[in-house]
Formats: C-alpha cells, structure tokens, sequence
C-alpha cells in the first residue's frame, strides 16, 4: 500500500506543471499544515529541496539588508544530481 | 539556570505558536534568559507561583519534531529524557493542529505526563475552526485547554490543571499509537530487548527507543554505540530491512506516515473547518489569474499599467524636480559660489555644470523610480507577483526553463544584480546559467531614466509607449536568446515541475510597501550621490581638459576638442550604421558601462550648458520668487499628478481598437505643450543632426534606447556574473550583449529606413 508521504513525493515525480500547495493538499486529501509537515520530512531526507525567503547579493548585509532582495514564495521541488551549492562562497555574505 | 528545588515544567511547541506568551503568562517577570550549556540556542526558565506551589517553568526550543535532525531538536528531548521535567506543557497553534500534533505525539511516546494547550484560540475561530475539546480530550488521553496567551485567556484553567497534576490528583491515560501490525510486532520485539539492557531501559523509555531505532535515529545510534550497544542496534537494523523488503518502503516514512494518518484518524469528527478553506476566493481568483491563456495577457495588462504609472503619472514631479534643479537651485549656487569669490572661476562649472548638471539630472528621475518600485512592491505585496512564475511556467518552459526561472526575471526589472543572484534559488545549475544569462536583457531600473528622457523628448505624451515597447523587447529577447542557447549549447532535459505555496491574495500594507520603496529609492540616491558624482566629476574634468595643446586651454576648451570627446569620437563611427554616430551618444554610452544612469548625467553635462539659463536670473536676489515658484509649480504637479493617474483609464481603453475616450487636461496644457527639459530639447536637434532629419533622429532614437536596453550591463552585475558563474561566463556575456546590442539598433535604424518610416 503506498503511504500518503510517498504519494506527496510521487506527486513531485509525475506532475508535468508546476502546481501550488494548496492544489496538491487538496489533491491528496489532507490540511494544507500537514502536507507542509510532510514535505519537511522529504527535504529532512534530501528528496525535496525548499526554497523561500530571498536571496541577496554578495554586496550587501544579507536579505534583510538589500531593498532590492527578492521576496521569493516558498517553493519545493525535486533534487537533482546537480544541485547548486547550498551555501554562498562569497565571504562575509549574508545570503544563503 | 532558576533552581528551586521545586516541580519543574516544561512548554515544548512547533516555532511561532505563542509559546512564549504562555510562558510570560504562566512566569510574570519572574524569568531568567541564557544558553543551553554548550549551545548558542537561548533557554529561558521562570518562576510560576499558582497557589502554594512555586513551579519552575523550562521554555524548550520551538521544534517541528524531536527527531533529532537540529541542536534544538536534541536540546528538547534531551530536557524531557534526562531533567524528567514532571510534566510537560505541547503548546500547539490552534488553527494548525494537524501539524502541531505531531510534536505532541512524539512528546506522549516519551512516556512523560502531558496537558494539550491549544493557543492561538482566536485566530482559529476567526479562521472558522472548531474544536470539539472534549472529544480530544478523550481520545488523546490527556488534558486539552485552549488559551489565547496574549490576553491571558485560559490561563487560569491551565493553572488549576496544572496544580492537579503536580498534587497527582488528575489521572491521565495517554493513547498509544497503533503502528500496524507489522511494525508493532517489530517494536514489541525490540521493546523486549531493550528492557533487558537495564542501563537503557533506565534512562529511555523503552518502547520509545525501539521506535527511535527504527527511525534509524542518528544521534541516538551514536550513542547507543558509545555505550556498547552495537548489537542492538545491528538487530534493529536487521527488523527495519525485512520490513521495507515486506512492505516496500524504509521504516522511518513508515513511522513517519502512520503518525500522520494517526493524527488524521484522531481529528476525524473533532476538529471541523470551514468548507471554504478548502477553495479560498484566492484559488477562485487564481483560476482566472493564473489560467494558462488567459494568465499571459493578465500579465501583460499589468506590465502596461505599471508603464503607465512609470511614465506618465511620475511626469509632472519629474519636471517639477528638473525645474527646481535647473532653475532655482542652480541659481542658489551661483549666487553663494560669487559671496566665496568662486564666480566665473573652473570651480563653478564644475559644480554647476558638473555636478549640479550630472548628479541633479539623474536625481529628477527619483519620482520615476518611485512609482516603479510602488508598482513592483504593490504586485509583490498583493501575492500577484509570485503568480507571475505559474504564468509564465508555459513560455519558460519553451525555452527550457520553469516558471520559477521568471522570478529572478522579474527582479531583474529592479536591479540585474540581486536578480543574479536569486538564481540560486534554482535547483539545476544550467537553469540557473541560462536565467542569469538572461537576466540582463529585463530593463533594470536605472535604464529607465534613459526612455524617460528619449520617449519625452521624441514622443511626448505618449513617452510610455516607448518604455513599455522597451521593457517588452527586453522580454522577448531574453526568450529568444533563451530558446537559441536550448537549441544549441543547452540542450539539456526539461526542468522539474516546482509546488509553490501561492500566497492569498490581500489588501498591500502600505507601511511595507513603502519601506521597501524608501530602502529601494534609497540605494537609488547613494548611487547618485558616489557612483554618478564621482563619474561624473571625472567627466567634467575630461571635458574641460583640451586633447592637446593647440585644442584649448583648461575649462575653455569645446566639449569635441577635449579628452573626452577625443576619446569618443574615436568609437562614434561604429554606430553610424545605428543612426547615433556622434560622439555625445558614444560618449554617453561608454560612461553607462559604470553605471546606466550615467548615460543620463553625462548627455547633461555634453548638451546642456545650465550655467547659461540658470545665470540669466538674477541670483541671489529672488529668493522669496524662487521658494514661491517652487512652491506653485508642486501644488501644479501634485494637480497634474492625479490628472494622470485618473487617465489611466481612458488611455488603457484607447487601446481597444474603435475606443477614443478623452484625457483629461485639467490646467489646460495640451499635448502640444507638453513641458520638455533643456536636456529633450537639445536631443531632439542633436539626433535628428547626426542622422540626417527629424524623423530620422527619431529611429536613431529609438535605435539608441534598444541599444541602451540590450548593451552589456553595469560593471557590478558583470562583477556578480563573473563572481557567481567565472571570468568566461562574464566574458561571453560582454560580448554577447555588444554584439547583439550593436545588430539589434542597425536592425531598426536601417530596417526603419527601408521600410519608409523616416
């Protein structure tokens, strides 16, 4: 029997457009809250990568300190070979 | 650390569900704040007096799970574990029980006394939850309170539940979660095993370990072989392998996914939310705004109402500014560089026609700007601007990027270097190359002072269709350019589909909408006031110095005899195929590379002579006229301002073919009369000079502005292209953007004159 977390990622896996949470919560049966809960679980597990927040330049104090950082929505999506790296190598950069 | 030798308590939450109003409720000011020894993570301990009993109340770090997969997440169980607080207090977010509970029932599997408070309860009602709490009650096996810590509400319910626990006069049977029958056996098995480890069996509770075994918990695994028991753990590791190769699936999603379904079975009947909720009006609207034809023209209605705000709603403080600059303020110089004896010294064209003229042009474009960012900030605060990346998903896609790939895009419309680097937000590094290759060509927001000044000054009142066509044609060339590296260097598979939490839609806070647009219009000021001042500082110096001996003599010399027109006559002729081969717009462009309101302050300093109309007054001695004038001329503007914006309307039906509705002209100022600077004025004469008639300087114009739009960026984006992809990606950059900047003007210059325009 294929358990709810599997369907959320098997979601990921077969959808061919991008889709909001909401969509996806109602899809499989269950509060938006506890999906957010599952999908944590996924990106815990390295399956799922989560973005939100923004991002800043290498100029600036970090996000809050750029006027000009965007406000990203929080978004997940599958993980791939090439994933870019998670931490900036530009030193003394508050961005992610 | 409090110690009072007395009960201890502790409040274990998920972050941000008021936990720390229960704790101030429940402590008054009697806390205390450090760290978690060993820890940067902040512990805070108070002293709750409910009736004779003095409690010492431990605030946990907020946790999602005790899962061990973060510091605080370790801190929380390790409390519970080895301090044996005598009860703890889940505070969960009353309208997000779903998920809160899960912390809960992993706090219960600790095999701890537990009171459920259910916070936030306000919210929750207002949101239309209902929580049957009785029934909760019951089937949890546990005291459920529902408060609302901020006012305090249900505090003294959780005090009296609290002092039944501590008197022990308040039995409670927590539920045991049922695991199914095969991972239950398992646990039973491992349970036994681990009571007959005496030195596990008491610190852990046991039946909790074996599920932590199962889960495969990292911090509890090192552990358990620190102490010896390596042989354990092999066996769990042993179970947990013939139940993913019997089930077909690893035991920690198994533990993980009956906990939900737990929590499902749990709520059912108990907690009710409105129908509603399950299609917001936000999903209504998105079926409309996010629709996959009608999606793309939503956008683009958006993008022109944006234009217009830009271009003509900002025009009248735009003049009001340029009039104050180049008239009175001017003046004010003038006349106290003559009280300091400067007076037809080098020191007042500098100022004057250096910095007043350089800096002062590009600080008219401020209200310009302002109405930009208001428009950008108001789509982001309303949520639309994150429905701009499900738009444009479908368009992406045909050039081998997703709909996220447009969101750094979009960033790019306010300043190409963030925009670059919001593509790490991308998972694929290609995604990520290709979009920050692209990011150039969506018009940031120091190009705009360049249409401005172009579009008033060779189509006036309908200067905003030159923009809008400007920040259009960036879009395309971006797609194109995209779907030309897919079809050859890129042909890499297609993106994954993203899940985008779409925010609802809401009224903006226009406290926030307008902090941004100060912090935005801020940076915009500080590089007016270092970048632009000191170029052009430099430029007025390579202005005023003759290239050679017999050209001149300093601050005499003429503008094309000095360094600087030396200089760019010598790069003019490669855009004489363009229409713009003189040496002011070559001038003008090659200071842009420092920055692209540069290209603005410079055509100042070359075109416009504002010692000549600001000395024609009588400086320093209409003063009073001057503050009256400026005065009259904003009450005008602001007049002006509100005409615009209400023609907004008629001119966005206009463009439906067969709709002429009228403008309003509320002072009386036709088209005809429309206020254009010294500055649009000598442009006009200028380019219609190099290219050979009127209607030919105005494709030469136009030519130009593509040129501007398409040209290589500023050389900080060229440093953050160079810094976040490499010295080669930034080198094809440069000369990618150069070569196609330079074909894309000869393209509509020549193109406009073969097909008749001019």
């Amino acid at each position: 029997m294929t358990t709810t977390l599997r369907q959320v990622l098997s979601a990921f896996e077969t959808t061919k457009t991008p889709r909001t949470l909401n969509q996806l919560a109602r899809d499989l049966g269950i509060p938006l809250n506890m999906l957010e809960g599952m999908l944590d679980y996924w990106v815990r597990k390295g399956k799922l990568r989560e973005s939100k927040d923004g991002v800043a330049c290498g100029t600036c104090g970090g996000v809050q300190g750029c006027p000009f950082a965007p406000k990203l929505p929080h978004s997940y999506e599958l993980v791939t070979d090439d994933s870019p790296p998670e931490e900036c190598s530009h030193k003394g950069c508050g961005c992610r | 650390m409090i110690d009072t030798g007395q009960i201890t308590i502790a409040l274990a939450g998920n972050p941000n569900v008021g936990k720390s109003t229960i704790f101030n409720a429940l402590t008054g000011s009697h806390q205390h704040v450090g760290n978690w020894p060993g820890k940067t993570v902040e512990r805070k301990d108070g002293i709750a007096h409910i009736g004779d009993r003095v409690i010492t109340v431990v605030d946990l770090p907020g946790t999602y799970s005790l899962n061990a997969y973060s510091s605080e997440e370790v801190i929380a169980r390790d409390f519970i574990i080895h301090e044996h607080p005598q009860l703890v207090v889940a505070v969960a977010d009353e309208a997000n029980l779903e998920r809160n509970l899960y912390l809960a029932i992993q706090i219960l599997e600790l095999e701890v006394p537990v009171i459920l408070v259910l916070n936030m309860a306000d919210m929750a009602h207002k949101r239309g939850v209902e929580i049957a709490l009785d029934r909760l009650a019951e089937r949890l096996g546990i005291p459920v309170i529902e408060t609302v810590g901020g006012q305090s509400t249900g505090i003294q319910r959780l005090q009296e539940t609290l002092l039944q626990f501590t008197d022990h006069t308040r039995p409670t049977t927590p539920v045991r979660i049922d695991y199914g029958p095969d991972l239950n056996s398992a646990l039973d098995t491992l349970q036994t095993e681990i009571e007959k480890h005496e030195s596990l069996s008491r610190v852990y509770p046991p039946r909790w370990l074996a599920i932590k075994l199962l889960e495969n918990d990292e911090d509890l695994s090192a552990r358990l072989i620190e102490s010896g028991h390596q042989s354990l753990l092999e066996h769990a590791r042993q179970i947990s392998e013939q139940i993913a190769d019997q089930v077909g699936d690893d035991t920690e999603t198994l533990i993980t996914d009956r906990r939900y379904s737990f929590i499902s079975q749990i709520l059912g009947g108990v907690l009710k939310r409105p129908t509603q909720t399950l299609e917001t009006r936000s999903d209504q609207a998105d079926r409309f705004v996010t629709h996959p034809i009608w999606g793309v023209p939503i956008f683009l209605v958006m993008v022109w109402l944006i234009f217009q705000f830009t271009a003509n709603v900002s025009a009248p403080f735009l003049d009001w500014i340029n009039g104050v600059i180049s008239g009175p303020l001017t003046r004010w110089a003038l006349a106290l560089l003559g009280v300091v004896g400067l007076q037809d010294s080098w020191v007042e064209g500098l100022v004057v026609d250096g910095v007043i003229a350089g800096v002062g042009g590009v600080l008219v474009f401020v209200p310009v700007l302002f109405f930009l960012y208001l428009a950008v900030a108001l789509l982001e605060d309303t949520g639309y601007m994150a429905r701009s990346a499900f738009v444009m998903d479908r368009v992406m896609r045909m050039i081998g990027l997703h709909g996220k790939s447009f969101l750094p895009l979009m960033v790019g419309f306010g300043c190409t270097v963030p925009a670059i680097y919001a593509t790490r937000t991308l998972e694929d590094e290609n995604d990520r190359k290709l979009t920050a290759f692209l990011t150039p060509f969506m018009s940031c927001g120091a190009r705009l002072p360049v249409y401005v000044v172009f579009g008033t000054a060779f189509f006036g009142a309908k200067s905003g269709n030159l923009i809008f066509a400007m920040y259009l044609i960036g879009i395309a060339v971006a797609l194109l350019t995209g779907l030309a590296l897919k079809r050859t260097v890129y042909r890499h598979k297609s993106p994954q589909p993203f899940m985008l939490e779409l925010p609802p839609y809401r009224v903006p806070n226009m406290v926030n909408v307008l902090r941004q647009v100060k912090g935005r219009i801020k940076d915009f000021l500080r590089n007016a006031t270092t970048i632009i001042l000191a170029s052009t500082i430099v430029i007025w110096f390579m202005l005023a110095l003759p290239a050679g001996k017999d050209k001149g003599r300093f601050n005499e010399v003429q503008a094309n005899n000095s360094i600087f027109g030396s200089l760019s006559q010598g790069i003019a002729p490669v855009f004489q195929p363009a229409g713009f081969g003189s040496w002011e717009s070559a001038g003008s462009l090659i200071t842009g590379f420092v920055a692209k309101e540069a290209v603005v302050g410079t055509m100042n300093l070359i075109y416009v002579n504002e010692t000549a109309s600001a000395a024609d007054g009588e400086s320093g001695t209409r003063f009073t006229e001057d503050m009256r004038e400026i005065i009259s001329t904003f009450g005008e503007a602001s007049v002006l301002t509100v005409q615009e914006t209400a023609n907004i309307v008629p001119r966005t039906a206009n463009l439906i073919p067969g709709v002429h509705l009228p403008e309003g002209d509320w002072l009386n100022q036709s088209e005809d009369t429309v206020n254009t600077s010294s500055l649009e004025t000598a442009l006009t004469v200028a380019f219609a000079h190099t290219a050979g008639s009127d209607t030919r300087g105005k494709l030469a114009a136009v030519a130009f502005n593509i040129f501007v739009l398409l040209y290589v960026p500023c050389m900080t984006t060229v440093a953050a292209m160079r810094h976040e992809f490499g010295a080669r990606w930034m080198a094809l950059q440069i000369a990618y953007t150069l070569a196609l900047s330079w074909i894309a003007a000869v393209i509509v210059y020549q193109g406009g004159l073969l097909l008749g325009l001019a």
